[in-house]
C-alpha cells in the first residue's frame, strides 16, 4: 500500500491550478510519484469535464429568458414598475375584497332560487346564516328566522311539484291530522311506521316537519309538536243542572260582594250598557245574575290591568259560582263583559272628569 | 465584477437590460456547473436556461436573491441538475433501450473521450454529496476555495481537504492504487 501524506496531495493540486504540468510536479515529489500521478490525472480530467457554453448557446439562453421576462410583463416603464409593486403588494387584499364582493353580492342572487339538493343550495343556506349572525336585534333575527321558514315551505312546495327528491325541513301550523297525514303549513305530510311522532298534534298547533321529497309526495322521518293542546272542552252542563241543588253555586255565589266595593265601579255605575246586556243574554241563564255583577268587576279591573286576563279570571270565578259548567260559554260572556264595560268604563271616566271639572 | 445590488434593484422591476446583464455575467460559470454533472450539451443548455428563468420568476415574486446572484444561482442550478437526475433515474426504469455514443466527426476519438468521462461522472456518483458539490464547484462553476467555503458555509482548510479526499478516492476508484487509508 502505497501513502501519500495529505498535505502532499492538497499541494500538488495548488501547483497543478498554478499551471503546472503532471510531470512538472511530480519531478517535485519524485518518491510519491508512483501514487501521485493518478491522483493528479484524475484532477486534470476533472478539470476537463466541464466545458463552456459557444456563443450562440449563451445567445439563445438569454433571448429565452428575455422572452420570459415579456411573458411576465417586464421590460416597462419605471411607473408600470411601482403600479406592478403596488399590484403585487395589495394582492391579497384585493383578492379578499373580491371574494367579499362576491359572496356578498353575487352568492345571494345566484343561489336564491337554489333548493335542495343543487349545488348553490349550500350557498343560499350560507347566505341565511350570515344574515342571521348578522341581525342587529333578537326581532329582527325572528323575523329572518320567519323569512326563512316560510323559504323551507316554498321550496317544498317546488320540490314536490317537480317530483324532485330530497331531505327537507320546515315549520308551520298543523291544519289537518288524520291517521295517515298531516298537513303543516298547507302541505301534506304523510305519515309511514318509521315516522317518529314527538307530541300530541291538534289543529291549530304547531310543528316540525322532518322528511324527503320524493315522487311529489312528501314523507316524514319525524313530526315534532310544539306546546301542548289545549284543554279539552267540558260538557255543555244540562238545563237540569240548574234544576239539581248542586252546593257549589250557593257557595261561590258568596264571595260576590266582595267584588261589589270595587272603588270605582260601584258608585257611578251606570246601568249595564247595551253590549253587556247583549253578551249576558248570550250565555246562560245562570250568568246573568253574576254578568252584572261581573261586569262592574271586571270593568273596573280592565281599566288598570289587561282585559283578557281579568276577564278570564272572573270567568273562573263565575265558572265556580255555575258549578264548572261554563267553560268556553263563560269565557264568551266575560269576553263581551270586557267590552262593554270597557266602554263604560270610559264613559263614567269622562263623566267623572266633568264633574270633577264641574265640582 | 459586476455590482451585484444595482443590477439587482433594476432587474427586481423586470428591467430586461439588467437581467441580460446577469445572464451574461453568471450563464458560462453555471453553464460549467451544470455540464460537470451532466453529460449531454443540450440538456446542459436547457437546464442553464431553466435555471435562469427560475431567476426571472423568482424576482417577479419577490423572492429573488439580496445579495449575492452568484451564490443564489449555484443554489438554483443545483436543485435543477438534482431534479433532472431524478427524472433520468425514473426513465432509465421506464425504457430499456440503450443509447449509442459518438456521432461526431472522429467517432473513435469521440467515443474514448464519452467513455472516460461517463466512467469519471458515474465514479462521482460513488462521492458524498458534500464532496461532489465541492468539486462541481471548483471545477465546474470554477470557485476559488474561499468561494467554496462561503457557499457551502465551511471552512477554507475544511473545503481543501474535502476536495483532495474526493479526488484520492476517485482516483482509487479509478487506477485501483490506494494513495492513503
Amino acid at each position: 500500500m502505497t501513502q501519500v501524506p495529505r498535505e502532499t496531495l492538497a499541494e500538488s493540486l495548488d501547483l497543478l491550478e498554478q499551471g503546472l504540468t503532471v510531470d512538472q510536479i511530480l519531478s517535485r515529489f519524485p518518491e510519491q510519484s508512483e501514487a501521485l500521478r493518478p491522483f493528479l490525472e484524475t484532477a486534470v480530467q476533472l478539470s476537463g469535464l466541464a466545458h463552456s457554453p459557444t456563443v450562440a448557446a449563451t445567445r439563445q439562453s438569454r433571448e429565452k429568458v428575455l422572452q420570459e421576462v415579456d411573458a411576465l410583463g417586464g421590460g416597462h416603464a419605471p411607473g408600470m414598475a411601482l403600479w406592478l409593486w403596488l399590484r403585487q403588494a395589495f394582492a391579497p387584499a384585493l383578492s379578499f375584497a373580491v371574494l367579499l364582493l362576491l359572496f356578498v353580492v353575487a352568492l345571494p342572487r345566484v343561489s336564491a332560487s337554489a333548493l335542495p339538493g343543487d349545488t348553490l343550495y349550500g350557498g343560499k343556506r350560507l347566505v341565511e346564516r350570515a344574515q342571521l349572525f348578522m341581525a342587529s336585534s333578537p326581532e329582527q333575527r325572528m323575523a329572518l328566522q320567519a323569512r326563512f321558514n316560510d323559504e323551507r315551505v316554498r321550496e317544498v312546495g317546488a320540490l314536490l311539484d317537480s317530483g324532485r327528491e330530497a331531505e327537507v325541513q320546515f315549520e308551520g301550523e298543523i291544519s289537518e291530522v288524520t291517521p295517515d297525514y298531516w298537513t303543516v303549513a298547507g302541505i301534506r305530510v304523510n305519515l309511514s311506521q318509521d315516522t317518529t311522532v314527538e307530541g300530541e298534534p291538534w289543529s291549530g298547533g304547531k310543528a316540525l316537519v322532518q322528511g324527503r321529497t320524493q315522487g311529489g309526495r312528501l314523507l316524514a322521518t319525524r313530526l315534532m309538536v310544539f306546546g301542548e293542546p289545549p284543554p279539552p272542552p267540558m260538557p255543555t252542563p244540562a238545563p237540569t243542572t240548574t234544576v239539581t241543588p248542586a252546593p257549589a253555586p250557593t257557595e261561590t255565589l258568596q264571595p260576590l260582594p266582595s267584588w261589589t266595593p270595587a272603588p270605582v265601579a260601584s258608585p257611578t255605575a251606570p246601568p249595564p250598557s247595551p253590549t253587556s246586556d247583549d253578551g249576558n243574554e248570550n250565555g246562560n241563564g245562570n250568568d246573568n245574575g253574576n254578568g252584572n255583577d261581573n261586569g262592574n268587576g271586571n270593568g273596573n279591573e280592565n281599566e288598570n290591568g289587561n282585559g283578557n286576563d281579568n276577564g278570564n279570571d272572573n270567568g273562573n270565578d263565575n265558572g265556580n259560582d255555575n258549578g264548572n259548567d261554563n267553560g268556553n260559554e263563560n269565557e264568551n260572556s266575560n269576553e263581551g263583559d270586557d267590552n262593554g264595560n270597557q266602554n263604560d268604563d270610559h264613559n263614567e271616566n269622562e263623566d267623572d272628569d266633568n264633574r270633577n271639572e264641574n265640582g | 465584477m459586476i455590482d451585484d445590488r444595482s443590477l439587482l434593484a433594476r432587474a427586481q422591476n423586470l428591467d430586461k437590460e439588467a437581467i441580460a446583464q446577469i445572464h451574461d455575467a453568471y450563464h458560462g460559470a453555471i453553464y460549467r456547473y451544470i455540464s460537470f454533472r451532466v453529460d449531454d450539451a443540450q440538456t446542459v443548455e436547457d437546464l442553464t436556461s431553466e435555471v435562469f428563468i427560475r431567476f426571472v420568476h423568482a424576482l417577479r415574486q419577490r423572492r429573488g436573491p439580496k445579495e449575492n446572484i452568484g451564490g443564489w444561482l449555484y443554489g438554483v442550478a443545483a436543485n435543477v441538475v438534482k431534479e433532472h437526475y431524478r427524472v433520468q433515474r425514473k426513465q432509465r426504469l421506464a425504457q430499456l433501450d440503450e443509447t449509442i455514443p459518438g456521432r461526431g466527426p472522429d467517432p473513435e476519438r469521440d467515443v474514448s473521450a464519452r467513455l472516460a468521462a461517463e466512467q469519471l461522472r458515474q465514479a462521482l456518483e460513488d462521492l458524498s454529496p458534500e464532496q461532489q458539490e465541492v468539486l462541481a464547484l471548483r471545477f465546474g462553476y470554477g470557485m476559488r476555495h474561499k468561494e467554496v467555503a462561503e457557499t457551502l458555509g465551511k471552512s477554507e482548510g475544511a473545503v481543501r481537504m474535502l476536495q483532495v479526499r474526493a479526488i484520492a478516492a476517485l482516483s482509487e476508484l479509478l487506477s485501483g492504487i490506494e494513495l492513503f487509508s
